[in-house]
């Protein structure tokens, strides 16, 4: 026998026992680490029938928890339902709302079609009930009946009775009932939201709890304003919400209010601006996880509201401690808020990130330099040269980084092109080992080498070192980077091409082959031919 | 906008709760998130993915993953903000959140599962509309040290001398039984945190600090207390532009509900009506202009060697800036270097100080238990290459450095005094009022 299983013959006969049973801590205690095997996915369906028994234990945790047992089992075992019904339907009319409150969510929660009269009646007792705690969840159990049986619902009136508690007055009635409402009524649109509702909802907003809030703002983009004086009014009403304590709020609000103005789109960047001060204290709250998720909705607003989030660009700088994920999404937003005047501090701070530890952050601070340099003629040189200092650094990833940033961009306009093709050629670092640095050294130097006189030598040398060893993609770079060469100094690469073409077009790797032939092909049709197409192919579009 | 499922999970994957509202889930979301959790890893696991239909959102807190799963769309900033005030509400009423807390508090907190959602739908979620709803004693679990995250927490850690270092792992909300023989006790908290990137020559290129005022009321019947706060302080908005001078001087700030905010207009006076649990008064950022003189500062010097060698000596000298009868506590310097140092020797002026060198991550960490105020500490570290190529001084970028400054706030603000109105004046209430500044992210350039 296993230990799951020993352990639930243990807890069954201890259940057994009378001393345990009127103990009210060794139960407590006993039904914890029932709920404990839940947790790990034991198979605790042996259990039920002595569990079922506790719910009518005296001690009110027992029973929460035997109740808690019921709506996770009832599914594995369809005799446990009939053991408990009475007992729940004797505790809905019990005087404790609690009570009552706890057994009727029990109830309606027991997924068998046959118990759903029983619910029905249990449901219809609660939506009428005195204590608001009851109200509440019988208004939702009403949801789960009609997940068992949709037509008793309808039939019987609920809907009816639901809308009419819409005026309740509790607040959390009301927001349930909505919410109630919009699934049972899901086939038909869901809830139906009038003028009048929306009045009335708007102005109950302080009442509701946060959350009822933000269901409730959800719900009324699905009415349409009917006149420009509505909207206004309407907005007005929103207006406060905007500056709220609870960021799901102000969200949702924000949502609204953007729905609403979509047919005047010159508000939109004034109402942004209005809302400055909440994103900013959403990213700065130092709640990563939600630092983050107020991230991922502002760059909804980038494309066209771009200059309300470039004022607070150092809202998006990383700090230290944040993890890898966010210092990531904020580096590159980074690119995309930078002006002229922020732009040199925007490029320094970006240069620290570049020696960050993780280098998957480090790697996409380079990317975002180097997106930053395609903006505009004045920040290429300063970006280029940021990105040239840190090849000082000793660390072969960095450096292989850096060069698959400088592999997409266009050098050409580079002022001291001449200097960084003399660093990057010093031959000691054009090694096989990291794939994606290597092809991206070769294509520079098929790209700028001409400008050296000893880069053939380079690719001679590595050629000689490591063509054995090297992976196709490798290969397939070192070709293009040769051809190049050659198109420019024919007389010095000649050999190399020739030695080079003969292994690729012997290769198995179709692209591989394919390329070398290609260039057979157009080295056939003629020099001039072959540099129109292979000199010019990347950067004319 | 319901949600089907929350579950909290250790980092190792064992799952200590699991609560369905819904059981309309077909797969097993819990193996679903901890198998992306394994493949990806916790540093790029996001906050919130979909996957087959089903939205996953989770909060890490103390090596714990609190996780909630949805089939319809729902925001994520919703979900997270609820997934925080989840956690704080069990904070509240455990003292401390971690898997110890957890497994001894576990039918306490399906308890609290049960009442904050209903079907799926978030009802109340506030610790003291909750508190009359739950049946359970909290079982309380000795706390190590808490982690950085909780930062209120650590607090009581350090000012052992003042207050006892549990206090801050007992749970607010409190049993009858306790209640009687439990002091009146009320704690304010001015904490601040920090993120500056502080130049070689000293000036700061970058700062930015948020405070947060603190409270966790033990107070018996819930009495209204008062805080009131330094008369200079400023909103930028109310200020002239031109007024230098030393006065605080805030960029924006924002009150608890239960805050009267019209006497912090007038008087610069907080009049709370706590409820229960421990809530934040006041959030306030402060104006990153004029900068503040940064509390720290590192020099390091490249010391001349026999030129042969290819290591290389550096002198770090870290100077407090902080007042005489303050001091920081465990602060760490972490140096990265380049991949050609294998190895390092150092040489230290004080106790309580290590250095080590990690070699996983090629890091120097330098640990200093206690840095008194207006003092400053060297220490000469070697760098050993066996490369052969020599370290530079300038292939060193930035330090980080990690510090809780405890009795300062790096912005000045003060509590003047904190009175409480207790009507019957059945008690003299203990009032403990701490002031911390951490660094959130203080950064050296070299």
């Amino acid at each position: 026998m296993d230990i799951a299983a020993t352990c639930i013959n243990d807890i069954i006969r201890q259940l057994e026992d009378p001393t345990i049973l009127c103990d009210p801590a060794a139960c407590r205690n006993l039904m914890a680490k029932v709920m404990n095997m839940i947790g790990r996915g034991v198979d605790v369906s042996n259990l039920s029938p002595h569990i079922a028994k506790l719910l009518a234990h005296p001690d009110p945790m027992v029973k929460k928890v035997a109740c808690e047992f019921v709506c996770v089992q009832t599914e594995k075992s369809s005799d446990l339902m009939l053991l408990v019904v009475n007992s729940l339907l004797r505790d809905c009319s019990d005087s404790s709302p609690m009570t009552r409150g706890l057994s009727l969510r029990t109830l309606s929660s027991l997924r068998q079609e046959s118990a759903s009269e029983h619910i029905l009646q249990a449901v219809q007792k609660g939506l009428v009930d005195h204590s608001s705690y009851v109200r509440r969840i019988a208004i939702l159990s009403a949801v789960r009946l009609h997940r068992l049986s949709p037509d008793l619902v309808i039939e019987m009136g609920i809907v009816d009775k639901l809308y009419s508690l819409i005026r309740d007055s509790d607040p959390v009635v009301v927001v349930n009932c909505l919410l109630a409402l919009e699934e049972i009524l899901k086939d038909e649109g869901g809830v139906v939201i009038n003028q009048k509702m929306v009045y009335h909802l708007l102005l109950s907003m302080p009442k509701f709890t946060s959350w009822g809030q933000a269901y409730v703002l959800t719900l009324l983009k699905k009415y349409t304003l009917k006149s420009e004086e509505e909207t206004f009014d309407i907005l007005n009403i929103l207006d406060t919400h905007l500056q709220e304590s609870s960021y799901s709020v102000f969200m949702h609000s924000l949502q609204l209010f953007l729905l609403y103005i979509s047919t005047l789109p010159h508000l939109k960047e004034k109402v942004l601006f209005r809302c400055k001060e909440m994103f900013v204290s959403g990213l700065n709250s130092g709640n990563v996880e939600l630092t983050y998720s107020i991230i991922v909705f502002i760059e909804n607003f980038l494309d066209d509201s771009k200059s309300v989030f470039c004022e607070c660009y150092k809202s998006f700088f990383c700090r230290f401690k944040e993890p890898p994920y966010l210092k990531i999404r904020k580096i590159e937003i980074l690119p995309r808020l930078v002006t002229p005047h922020n732009f040199l501090e925007i490029l320094g701070e970006l240069r620290m990130y570049c020696s960050e530890v993780s280098s998957m952050v480090s790697f996409s601070a380079m990317k975002a330099i180097g997106q930053i340099s395609k903006q505009d003629t004045d920040y290429f040189d300063r970006c280029v040269q940021k990105l040239e200092e840190l090849l000082e650094i000793p660390e072969d990833s960095v450096w292989a980084n850096v060069l698959q940033v400088f592999e997409l961009l266009d050098l050409r306009s580079y002022a001291r092109l001449d200097n960084l093709m003399q660093i990057i050629c010093s031959k000691s670092h054009l090694q096989p080992t990291n794939e994606n640095g290597c092809c991206a050294n070769l294509f520079l130097i098929g790209e700028y080498g001409h400008l050296l006189d000893d880069s053939p030598y380079i690719l001679e040398e590595f050629i000689g070192n490591y063509l054995e060893e090297c992976p196709d993609v490798i290969r397939t770079y070192l070709l293009t980077a040769v051809m190049k060469l050659f198109l420019m100094r024919p007389a010095k690469c000649q050999h190399l091409l020739g030695r080079l073409l003969e292994v690729c077009v012997a290769s198995r790797n179709k692209d591989l082959n394919s390329k070398a032939y290609n260039y057979y092909y157009l080295l056939k049709q003629g020099p001039e031919f072959a540099k129109e197409i292979v000199l010019n192919k990347r950067f004319s579009h | 906008m319901y949600i089907s499922e929350i579950f909290i999970t250790t980092t190792q994957g064992d799952v200590l709760i699991d609560k369905q509202y819904r059981f309309d889930l077909t797969v097993d979301a819990k193996a679903i998130f901890l198998n992306k959790l394994r493949n990806v890893g916790s540093d790029h696991l996001l906050p919130y993915f979909v996957q087959d239909n089903l939205t996953y959102c989770h909060i890490k807190r103390n090596g714990l993953y609190i996780m909630v799963v949805t089939s319809c769309e729902i925001s994520p900033i919703f979900l997270v903000e609820f997934l925080t005030r989840f956690f704080h509400i069990c904070k509240d009423f455990c003292g401390i959140v971690n898997e110890d807390a957890i497994r001894a508090n576990i039918l306490l907190i399906y308890e609290i599962l049960n009442e904050i959602v209903e079907f799926g739908y978030i009802q109340l979620a506030t610790t003291d509309k909750i508190k009359p709803y739950i049946q359970s004693d909290p079982v309380l679990v000795l706390a190590n040290r808490s982690p950085a995250e909780e930062i209120a927490s650590r607090l009581f850690g350090i000012e052992t001398r003042v207050a006892p270092s549990s206090a801050s792992s007992k749970p607010v909300v409190r049993t009858a039984a306790e209640q009687e023989n439990r002091k009146n006790e009320i704690f304010v908290d001015v904490i601040e945190k920090m993120v500056a990137v502080v130049n070689a020559d000293g000036l700061v290129s970058r700062m930015n600090v948020t405070g947060n005022i603190n409270v966790k009321s033990f107070l018996s019947g819930n009495p209204v207390i008062k805080l009131a706060l330094n008369e200079d302080l400023t909103l930028r908005e109310q200020s002239h532009p031109k007024d230098f001078g030393s006065h605080v001087t805030m960029e924006q700030c924002s009150f608890h509900q239960c805050v009267r905010k019209e006497d912090f207009n007038d008087s610069r006076c907080l009049v709370v009506h706590p409820p229960i649990g421990e809530f934040s008064a006041m959030t306030y950022r402060l104006a990153s202009d004029p900068p503040l003189k940064p509390p720290f500062r590192l020099q390091v010097y490249e010391r001349e060697q026999e030129s042969s060698s290819t290591d290389t000596s550096l002198s770090l000298q870290l100077h407090s800036h902080i007042p005489e009868n303050t001091e920081a506590v465990n602060v760490i310097l972490r140096i990265p270097v380049p991949g050609t140092v294998t190895g390092i020797s150092q040489q230290l002026n004080g106790p309580d100080q290590i250095v080590e060198f990690k070699t996983s991550n090629k890091q120097i960490v330098w640990k200093i238990k206690k840095f008194p105020g207006s003092s400053f500490l060297t220490a000469n570290i070697r760098l050993i290459s066996h490369s052969g190529i020599k370290t530079r001084l300038k292939d060193i970028d930035h330090v980080v450095m990690e510090f809780e400054a405890s009795g300062y706030t790096c912005s000045g603000v003060q509590i003047r005094y904190l009175r409480v109105f207790d009507r019957d004046q059945a008690y003299v209430p203990y009032r403990w009022i701490r002031y911390i500044t951490v660094s959130d992210s203080y950064i050296f350039k070299l």
